[in-house]
């Protein structure tokens, strides 16, 4: 799902990319009636690349948290089957080989938890870095009317841009919030399953 | 999980199944364990959920680090879902397994366990006084597959051969062959797909002297009812499915 939004994202930040290009072309032609825009557009360009660039890397961490969550599920299931299986045997020296199969998948658990808890904030801090970049975008649009209400006959187009950039700034927020919410759902998942295993409590071995 | 001896002169043959606490819904297995000594060969370890009655019956029998092999006929789920579980469990053993299905049953989670291609032509294994052979069943019914024989138990472990689909907590040994043969029938020639390559196995097998046919279902042939099968067999029409 994170994918998805993140696709979404990136495919925004592109079309904001292609936005900035067409700025540069009409202020090219528009001269010097758009001196103003020309820096303006850089700047859509810049926010653009660089939403592209943290989705990216959001997009690999969150791959990550995935084969991490897949792997302790994995763990769980084994822990849970040894545990099974604990239950079937009288022999205390096989107990204790038991017993031990499930330390080990215990002490797993905990190290992918730490891993994962390190690239949930990873992942929080690039989403930040996206945020902070878009919410520069409203300074953005408010220029890029003032520069385009003096552009005279080039006006609508740069006024469309302006839209356009708006629009896409605020679809971005928009996956933003929804990856945020994501991710706290994940933690949420993350703790519960931090809470003592069914199998240590049939097992005793908490 | 049931165990039971199946022979037991100097090296030991064991089989597993008849569970009754098994899911609902799950085809009935028979595996199967040769304990030689300090060494010992489990055979088609099962699917995922029967791992823990497994576990609790190999533990049983002998100490964890004794298993030191584990074969598997093919890549079905009944034959080795549990391949990740006992890769957490015996992380030094060796799997021996058709050598096209090593990156295809890699996907059931193998981190420790090493992974010994059995090559299209067969090998043996020596264990701790006694020598195995896996003898290629390809096309029976898995594109790559293998039997298991033991030349001093006389005892083969068939695979799918001989297999019979029945219900649960069905006896052990074949006692009536020509009642069990509708059993038998389906399976065989549904799942068996190539008439040429089950009348080249049971000529090869008839070379073999065998006085036990152990499959993965069903029920193990004794006797002359090794030969009997091997004759329905050869006889049998099989690749049902097409027309």
């Amino acid at each position: 799902m994170l994918a998805g939004h993140l696709f979404r994202m990136m495919r925004t930040a592109k079309l904001m990319s292609l936005s900035a290009s067409n700025a540069k072309g009409v202020a090219a032609r528009a001269g010097d009636k758009a001196l103003g825009f020309r820096p303006i557009t850089d700047f859509i360009a810049e926010m653009a690349n660089d939403t592209i660039h943290y989705a990216t890397k959001i997009n690999h961490l969150a791959l990550t948290v995935s084969r991490t969550a897949v792997n302790d599920l994995r763990t769980l299931d084994g822990a849970r089957r040894f545990a099974e299986a604990r239950e079937q045997i009288d022999d205390s020296g096989q107990a204790a080989f038991i017993d031990h199969l499930i330390r080990q998948a215990d002490e797993k658990r905990t190290a992918m938890h730490a891993e994962t808890a390190e690239i949930m904030a990873q992942l929080n801090a690039q989403l930040d870095e996206i945020h902070q970049r878009v919410r520069g975008s409203t300074i953005i649009v408010s220029n890029s009317r003032t520069e385009a209400s003096r552009a005279g006959e080039f006006q609508k187009y740069l006024d469309s841009i302006a839209d356009s950039v708006e629009l896409s700034a605020r679809d971005i927020q928009l996956e933003i919030s929804k990856c945020r919410k994501l991710i706290e759902s994940l933690d949420t998942l993350d703790d519960s399953s931090r809470n003592t295993p069914d199998y240590r409590l049939r097992t005793g071995t908490s | 999980m049931k165990t039971t001896n199946l022979y037991n002169k100097g090296h030991r043959w064991v089989t597993f199944g008849r569970d009754p606490k098994k899911l609902a819904g799950i085809i009935d297995t028979n595996q199967y364990m040769i304990i030689d000594g300090q060494r010992a060969l489990l055979m088609d370890p099962g699917g995922i959920e029967i791992f823990s009655a497994m576990l609790a019956s190999v533990l049983r029998l002998c100490d964890i680090d004794t298993i030191t092999d584990i074969f598997a006929s093919h890549q079905d789920p009944d034959i080795i879902s549990s391949l990740g579980l006992w890769d957490q469990t015996l992380p030094t053993a060796r799997l021996h397994s058709p050598w096209i299905w090593e990156s295809f049953l890699r996907h059931f989670g193998l981190n420790h366990i090493e992974y010994v291609g059995i090559p299209d032509e067969g090998k043996t294994l020596a264990l701790e006084s006694i020598e195995v052979q896996f003898i290629p069943a390809h096309y029976l019914h898995a594109s790559g597959n293998y039997h298991v024989y033991d030349p001093e138990a006389r005892i083969l472990m068939s695979g799918d051969v001989g297999a019979a689909l029945e219900a649960d907590g069905a006896p052990l040994f074949v006692e009536d062959f020509d009642e069990h043969i509708e059993k038998m029938k389906l399976f065989h020639q549904r799942w068996m797909p190539s008439n040429r390559a089950k009348n080249d196995w049971v000529k090869r097998v008839r070379e073999l002297d065998i006085d036990m046919m152990a499959p993965q279902h069903g029920r193990i042939f004794r006797g002359d009812d090794v030969k009997r099968f091997l004759d329905w067999f050869e006889a049998l029409e099989v690749g049902s499915a097409i027309g």
